[in-house]
């Protein structure tokens, strides 16, 4: 089901309503009944799946903590087994559904240098089941949690079941842990006004930027993105659009799902925070999917040994993350290269911290908001250089795209620029202001005065829903 | 601030915020039209800048009317500009009829005149739309006198809407008092518009907007349903007690025929040469056996109520027999259309009129046409 479809608005009024009559352990049976119908509108067979996931991870869960429990007596070993056995069935079925093919056709490319012709050996007509990438690192993190110590398992099993499949961040996120969500759903919420009020205004905004922004922005960029001859200017007016529309895609996404949350009494987590005025690699990826960033930093980069041995270890631990990151995105080469770059981005940050300490002597003297806004749209347009790796379908066209990149090719025609400014615009006005008025939560709408909030709803609401595209998926769903 | 006060100014609060809102969304609205299609800001803003009754009352664009993806010329008519001089060595056509020439539901420029032009190249052939939305065949002798004939054209496309004339003519026999009334294929794509769509630019958009998100069993529900209510209010006003036709009457098609050939000589005597064209529409297939297509019928059925669904598919089909007869007995150029349209949704945004791929089919088979007799 999706947020921008009729069903959808038929069914969370409905959600919501009987929600709040029910008390607390019949409304997360109702939630998990409502999480099961949204999913399985897409597909109810991969329904199964996040039945095994939920299964799989309540038991090996319940059996880490029967070992915590025993103290000193521990067997680490059985310990590591249950955990073992999560991993395996997470990532194996992360792994058959995501990246068999991806596999077996590099496997059938290798093989095909060696002479052997085979293509469609290994091919199998799999469906990518929608959102399996982040559910699936949402119950890992349950079970890894529970086996280093951070929290207690519940034997509350149809709970545990709605905290896999919660729907309004089911199918991308954010990747909730279940050290914060679990709670949320175990305790008593209580209907709050001005949270709900919260929460419409998050399921406005993010249909907003969904709608207006990212699906307008789309034909433009899938247009520039298949031109067979572009020029400088087009690769970078399409790619500065695609920055735009994956972030009001995801984002929107994102706020939709904490706004739901919200109408519903539960707090999800920031998943953006202002990603595109990031000055360097490390503060993007602060801001940007961060529950992503995050589980990745606690779940793969520390374990590898974060910074704690050296630089060198330190640059390989984050270019593994991030290739890991880049392939979590998608089984793609383009995805796998743009996590190599962003790793590569990350580590040639760090190398180049002295250097730009060094010049702090002469940049001393330019005003700090100048130097501020100046790093913001270099490093956006960085940025923007690996969304080609990203969005680009194939090596070849990442090299035909690069090329033009870097030997200017044809003229400047600003009427490219027109639907950028049209759709883009009005978001960056709002998401400015908002920065402006606060550093760390984009709620500007409840401190401005209501009527002016009550004129801003009405320019947004013109906009959404008199240039709502057509309702198409969500970028991200396809992680 | 005691608790009444701080109610009352809580609920001011909310009104103002309210009354902002909609304010905003009209001004935005208001913005957006003149950012995108050069509209007043202040007045209104409707179809009705496109074409109004001149004071002979009939039905005419207005020079360089525009609405929305719509625009006139300085002439009036639908297309690029023209000189009233023809140019040497060209060959000049002119496209007569209603909204299914002027084009309705197409993107711009693919309305099937404008498709033809584009096929017939230029370079020899200029093609005028002279097409006006809601213009009845009994007005073309003194629409061609007055609008027409002056840019000396050398051949004249024919496209004449059947049910439209067959209802209009039976409107005049059951309302001897009404004057005129044409029932056209205009007002089949809901070009009339409420005082109060008029006065809120949100409003018809608001409409628009809900109908494309609304899933189309829905939609097609709610359009059945409407047209079915419109039908009956249309029948109580029109019918006069009488029953709609079910077949074309003998008396009907004979007048049909005699205002074709008065049309066809009228062009002679101007030294024009006609070019008739039979009509094709997805009603001429048949009713019964597309089911699939019954709310379209349906809809259009509420603008000729004079005739009941298989009285609108006997018109598509009796008339254009005659249009046939009409063209061999003068010698009339006659293009094959009826069944030239692939009769599906594809290809018909309505009953009449077309997408862009059905205006295509129209556009490259009279494009043809021409090529091989001029």
């Amino acid at each position: 089901m999706l947020f921008n479809s009729f069903i959808f608005a038929v069914f969370f009024p409905i959600v919501v309503g009987l929600y709040w009559i029910l008390p607390l352990r019949a409304q997360n049976l109702m939630l998990l009944a409502a999480s099961y119908v949204f999913y399985g509108y897409w597909d109810w067979r991969f329904l199964s799946l996040i039945a095994i996931s939920t299964i799989v991870d309540y038991f090996t869960g319940l059996k880490i903590q029967a070992e915590n429990d025993k103290g000193e007596k521990a067997s680490k070993k059985l310990k590591k087994r249950w955990l073992i056995v999560s991993m395996v069935t997470n990532l194996g079925l992360l792994g058959f559904f995501k990246y068999f093919n991806f596999f077996t056709d590099s496997m059938t490319d290798l093989l095909s240098n060696f002479g052997i012709q085979n293509p469609d050996m290994f091919y199998l007509d799999i469906i990518l089941p929608v959102g399996i990438s982040f559910y699936t690192f949402q119950t890992m993190s349950y079970t890894i949690d529970i086996y280093r110590g951070e929290m207690k398992p519940t034997r509350r099993f149809f709970d545990f079941a709605l905290y896999v499949s919660f729907f309004p961040q089911l199918v991308a996120g954010p990747i909730e842990r279940a050290k914060a969500l679990l709670p949320r759903i175990l305790n008593k919420r209580k209907f709050n006004k001005v949270q709900f009020y919260e929460g419409v205004h998050l399921i406005f905004w993010g249909l907003f930027k969904k709608v207006y922004v990212a699906d307008n922005l789309a034909p433009m960029v899938d247009q520039l993105y298949t031109s067979s001859d572009p020029t400088t200017f087009h690769v970078m007016v399409a790619t500065w659009a695609f920055y735009v529309q994956v972030y009001c895609d995801f984002s929107g996404y994102s706020d939709i799902a904490r706004g739901c949350a919200k109408c519903l009494g539960i707090e999800l987590m920031l998943n953006f925070n202002f990603p595109l005025i990031a000055t360097n690699p490390s503060d993007r990826w602060r801001r940007w999917h961060i529950s992503l960033s995050t589980w990745l930093r606690d779940y793969l980069y520390i374990p590898l040994g974060g910074n704690r041995k050296g630089s060198f270890m330190n640059y390989r631990n984050l270019l593994i993350t991030m290739f890991l990151g880049g392939l979590w995105h998608g089984a793609a080469y383009s995805y796998v290269i743009w996590g190599v770059w962003e790793g590569i981005f990350l580590i040639g940050h760090r190398l180049m911290r002295p250097i730009f300490k060094g010049t702090e002597f002469i940049t001393k003297y330019i005003p700090y908001r100048i130097r501020h806004v100046f790093r913001v749209v270099v490093f956006f347009n960085l940025v923007c250089f690996g969304w080609i790796f990203f969005r680009s379908q194939s090596p070849g066209q990442i090299w035909d795209m690069l090329q033009t990149v870097f030997i200017w090719r044809g003229s400047i025609d600003l009427a490219l620029l027109i639907p950028l400014v049209q759709y883009g615009g009005p978001m960056f006005m709002v998401e400015i202001i908002a920065y402006l008025s606060s550093k760390e939560n984009p709620h500007l709408f409840q401190k401005i005065p209501l009527a002016l909030r009550g004129a801003v709803y009405g320019v947004m609401f013109y906009l959404f829903a008199m240039h709502a595209a057509s309702a198409q998926s969500f970028v991200y769903f396809q992680f | 601030m005691n608790g009444r006060k701080l109610t009352l100014k809580k609920t001011g609060n909310y009104v103002i915020a309210i009354l902002l809102f909609c304010i905003f969304v009209e001004v935005t609205a208001r913005l957006d039209d003149w950012i995108k299609h050069d509209a007043p800001f202040e007045s209104t803003y409707t179809a009705r800048r496109l074409r109004t009754w001149d004071d002979e009352g009939i039905r005419v664009n207005i020079s360089n009317g525009g609405f929305e993806k719509w625009k006139n010329n300085s002439h009036g008519f639908r297309g690029p500009e023209i000189d009233i001089e023809k140019p040497a060595n060209i060959t000049r056509i002119v496209c007569l009829g209603a909204s299914e020439s002027y084009g309705l539901y197409e993107s711009p420029d693919h309305e099937w005149p404008a498709q033809m032009r584009q096929e017939l190249n230029g370079d020899s052939y200029e093609v005028i739309n002279a097409a006006t939305v809601g213009l009845p065949m009994t007005q073309y002798i003194q629409y061609l006198e007055k609008y027409v004939l002056k840019f000396s054209p050398d051949a004249i496309v024919l496209y004449i809407e059947p049910a439209s004339y067959v209802a209009a003519r039976q409107r005049a026999i059951n309302n001897p008092e009404i004057k005129s009334s044409s029932p056209t294929a205009t007002a089949q794509a809901g070009f009339s518009m409420s005082m109060i769509k008029e006065s809120f630019r949100t409003v018809p958009k608001l409409q628009r907007a809900i109908k494309q998100f609304l899933p189309v069993s829905v939609m097609n529900e709610y359009y059945r349903k409407d047209a079915l209510k419109k039908i009956e209010i249309s029948e109580k006003r029109y019918l006069n007690g009488n029953a709609p036709l079910e077949r074309v009457t003998a008396d009907c098609l004979e007048d049909y025929r005699k205002d074709l050939i008065e049309v066809i000589e009228f062009l002679k005597s101007n030294n024009c040469q006609a070019l008739l064209c039979t009509y094709p529409s997805l009603i001429s297939g048949g009713v019964k056996e597309k089911e699939e297509h019954m709310t379209i019928f349906l809809e259009a059925r509420r603008f000729v109520v004079e005739l009941t669904l298989e009285g609108m598919s006997d018109a598509a089909i009796q008339l254009n027999d005659v249009s046939r007869s009409v063209a061999e007995e003068t010698g009339t150029l006659l293009i094959e259309l009826e069944n030239v349209v692939p009769r599906d949704k594809d290809h018909f945004a309505d009953n009449v009129h077309y997408t862009d791929a059905g205006a295509e089919v129209v556009a490259r088979t009279m494009a043809q046409f021409i090529q091989s007799n001029f």
